[in-house]
């Protein structure tokens, strides 16, 4: 290592982020694991999460002059602590260290972050807009004209705005977009460069780590500190047990610190309503344990089931420089989305085949490694309930969604030895561990339909709590209240009738921004 | 919940079968040259009970599967490494689902401490990563 980029990292440690304690407001954090005692405090609104959806609120909440607390399960774990690998992140950053799966069939993985920022300190900071027809096709589930492309527009513009979205800029690109971008276009393919939050990316290939170097514009360096200038205080690691309900009202947020001593109780009153914004999987629990009854609870649970791929290319591919995402091709007459991502070594370990001495022969050859994946923006539906473990997904693609997993697959392969794999590794039980020859790609024509068959992945989740006009079918009204309980308000992903087809982050903002917007202008007065 | 002094061992055993040391000769480091203890105290402390429950289930299912695997009565313990890298490959590639899952579970999990180890970054990663992985080395841990 040279003494130049030693000095240029020396100063970088040096540099001091957003979400530096020195530069928030005093009080204006109050860490769980620090507490001596319990806490009951009151505030206008508590909002429940601090991801995407719950920091949105918090800035809209607190910037309209509410008196707003946000209470967050997770730790702060601030930029300046940030490992630079997924032992770091898994630990103390991603929701059950990553060990979270679906049930009903296949373990699918569910990624989800558990810290302040939420998702957004471990995600690819992808900002893409949901498409028009997607959302305007939200009126058939009973949404009117609630939330429609054009009510959406002037929130992604703000969002946009305040969070610098702009497309990766080629001198950080890196070899794995550039291949899969040069590729795309030889097959006749259209790639698109992927606009993300971030200011001055560096392209170290780590935003899934979380971004040692505070670029990635992700909810813990911008939103949160935001709020907290604006008056608000958040709480973080406090697990939200309940909320209170007192003559159908929500009243206040009940749970528990886990600080170093043990569990001390926390409850934080609301004078005006109670929002959640713990996502999908979290907020029907949460709804649930508040005592709602809806029969729409839980339901109609959607993802984007993903599949990557991984070659062995004939020249450097460097994963570890560049944008973790920053190319992807959309099918969506297919459903389906092909990426980029950039896996370090730790992830990469467990997608290439083999063990031992053969699988060692492939990874010392990391250097020469692209990885690639397959979205399924597909139609199965599945349930979020409580169990033993905490909440629980049960969910499982339909045939006809692994049938497009199947052909976004054949495609990356395709794609792959076009751009000169020597051997490309579909991981998929029931195909050949190493495919060496395009001749061989229609193996994929054949291979299983079983979930079963496939290691994979959901890190987009939607509905479990949907929004509508009918009690019956859904569970929040058009004002972002539940039917059952007022004062208590959604603005996650949950409420959404559909998945999306691209990355969701943008769209839960803009929704949360226009469902904010609503909770402030109808806030009742004080009780 | 902790992970036992057995089951320690077992978890050692199937690391370095996974990644062995010596197998190639630009990456001869093996997970036995990672901090595997200390990896393990991590994982015990911060994992899931349920997920905790799994993985000695997991430790424990290939222990017992060897004999019959290598089909002569032999601990993975006492095999050679051939033959553990055996047990394990045929595991891996089971048409049980839920048999495969389980080594699966263990290649991912060994493999989050061995592609996080510094040693092993500084080894596969070019300048600009590897100089981070270094400095930052005690955030990993």
């Amino acid at each position: 290592m040279s003494a130049e980029i030693l000095d240029t990292e020396l100063e970088r440690s040096r540099v001091r982020h957003p979400d530096d304690p020195a530069l928030l407001p005093s009080g204006s954090h109050i860490d769980g694991r620090a507490l001596r005692g319990g806490v009951d405090a009151v505030a206008d609104f508590v909002i429940v999460g601090s991801g995407a959806s719950g920091a949105t609120a918090a800035v809209v909440l607190a910037e309209a002059g509410y008196e707003v607390a946000v209470v967050e399960e997770g730790p702060w774990v601030r930029t300046s602590e940030f490992g630079t690998t997924m032992r770091s992140a898994t630990m103390n950053m991603v929701r059950g260290a990553a060990t979270n799966v679906t049930s009903g069939g296949a373990f699918i993985l569910v990624m989800q972050g558990s810290c302040v920022g939420g998702s957004t300190a471990i995600n690819s900071a992808i900002a893409l807009r949901a498409p028009d027809d997607v959302i305007d096709g939200w009126k058939s589930h009973g949404l009117r004209d609630v939330i429609s492309a054009a009510r959406l527009a002037p929130h992604f513009d703000s969002l946009e705005r305040d969070l610098h979205v702009h497309a990766v800029l080629p001198e950080m690109a890196g070899r794995n977009n550039e291949i899969f971008a040069h590729t795309a276009r030889t097959l006749g393919l259209e790639p698109h460069t992927i606009r993300r939050y971030e200011i001055d990316c560096e392209g170290s290939g780590r935003c899934i780590t979380g971004c040692t170097t505070g670029r990635k514009q992700g909810m813990h360096v911008t939103f949160i500190p935001r709020a907290l200038r604006a008056g608000a205080r958040i709480y973080s690691s406090i697990k939200v047990e309940s909320v209170g309900v007192r003559g159908g009202r929500a009243v206040d947020v009940v749970g528990y610190a886990t600080a170093e001593g043990g569990a001390l109780p926390v409850r934080v009153r609301a004078r005006r309503g109670v929002v959640i914004a713990a996502s999908a999987v979290q907020t029907p629990g949460i709804l649930r344990r508040a005592g709602l009854r809806s029969p729409a609870l839980g339901r109609h649970f959607l993802a984007h089931p993903g599949v990557s791929i991984m070659a062995a290319l004939d020249k450097p591919v460097h994963m570890d420089f560049g944008a973790t995402q920053g190319c992807n091709v959309l099918l969506p007459s297919d459903r389906l989305k092909l990426e980029t991502i950039a896996f370090p070594p730790e992830i990469a370990c467990a997608r290439i085949p083999g063990i031992g001495a053969s699988f060692m022969q492939k990874f010392a050859n990391y250097s020469h490694l692209a990885a690639w994946a397959v979205l399924v923006r597909a139609e199965a539906e599945g349930t979020v309930g409580s169990g033993l473990a905490g909440d629980s997904v049960n969910y499982q693609p339909s045939g006809k969604d692994m049938l497009g997993a199947r052909k976004g697959m054949k495609l990356l392969a395709e794609m792959m030895f076009a751009a000169g794999a020597r051997e490309v590794y579909p991981g998929a039980y029931g195909l050949p561990s190493v495919l060496t020859s395009p001749d061989e790609l229609n193996v994929f024509d054949r291979s299983p339909t079983d979930p079963r068959a496939y290691n994979m992945l959901i890190s987009h989740m939607f509905g479990a709590a949907r929004m509508g006009a009918d009690p019956r079918t859904s569970v929040v009204n058009t004002n972002f209240e539940t039917h059952h309980v007022s004062g208590l308000y959604v603005v996650d992903s949950s409420l959404f009738p559909t998945n999306l087809g691209v990355n969701p982050q943008h769209t839960i903002m803009a929704v949360a921004r226009l469902g904010a917007q609503r909770i402030a202008d109808n806030a009742r007065p004080v009780a | 919940m902790k992970i036992s002094v057995v089951e320690r061992r077992w978890a050692h055993l199937i690391f370095d079968t996974i990644f062995p040391r010596n197998a190639h000769p630009n990456l001869q480091l093996g997970a036995e040259d990672c901090d595997i203890e200390g990896y393990l105290d991590e994982v015990s402390r911060v994992w899931p009970a349920f997920s905790l429950l799994a993985l000695r289930a997991t430790l424990l299912f290939v222990i017992l599967a060897t004999p019959f695997v290598l089909r002569r009565p032999r601990s993975f313990a006492a095999a050679s490494p051939a033959d553990r890298e055996r047990v394990l490959d045929v595991l891996y590639s089971s048409p049980i689902y839920y048999i495969r899952g389980l080594v699966v579970l263990m290649k991912a999990l060994a493999g989050i401490l061995y592609g996080s180890d510094p040693a092993v970054r500084a080894t596969l990663l070019r300048g600009h990563a590897r100089s981070l992985t270094v400095l930052t080395a005690g955030g990993a841990r």
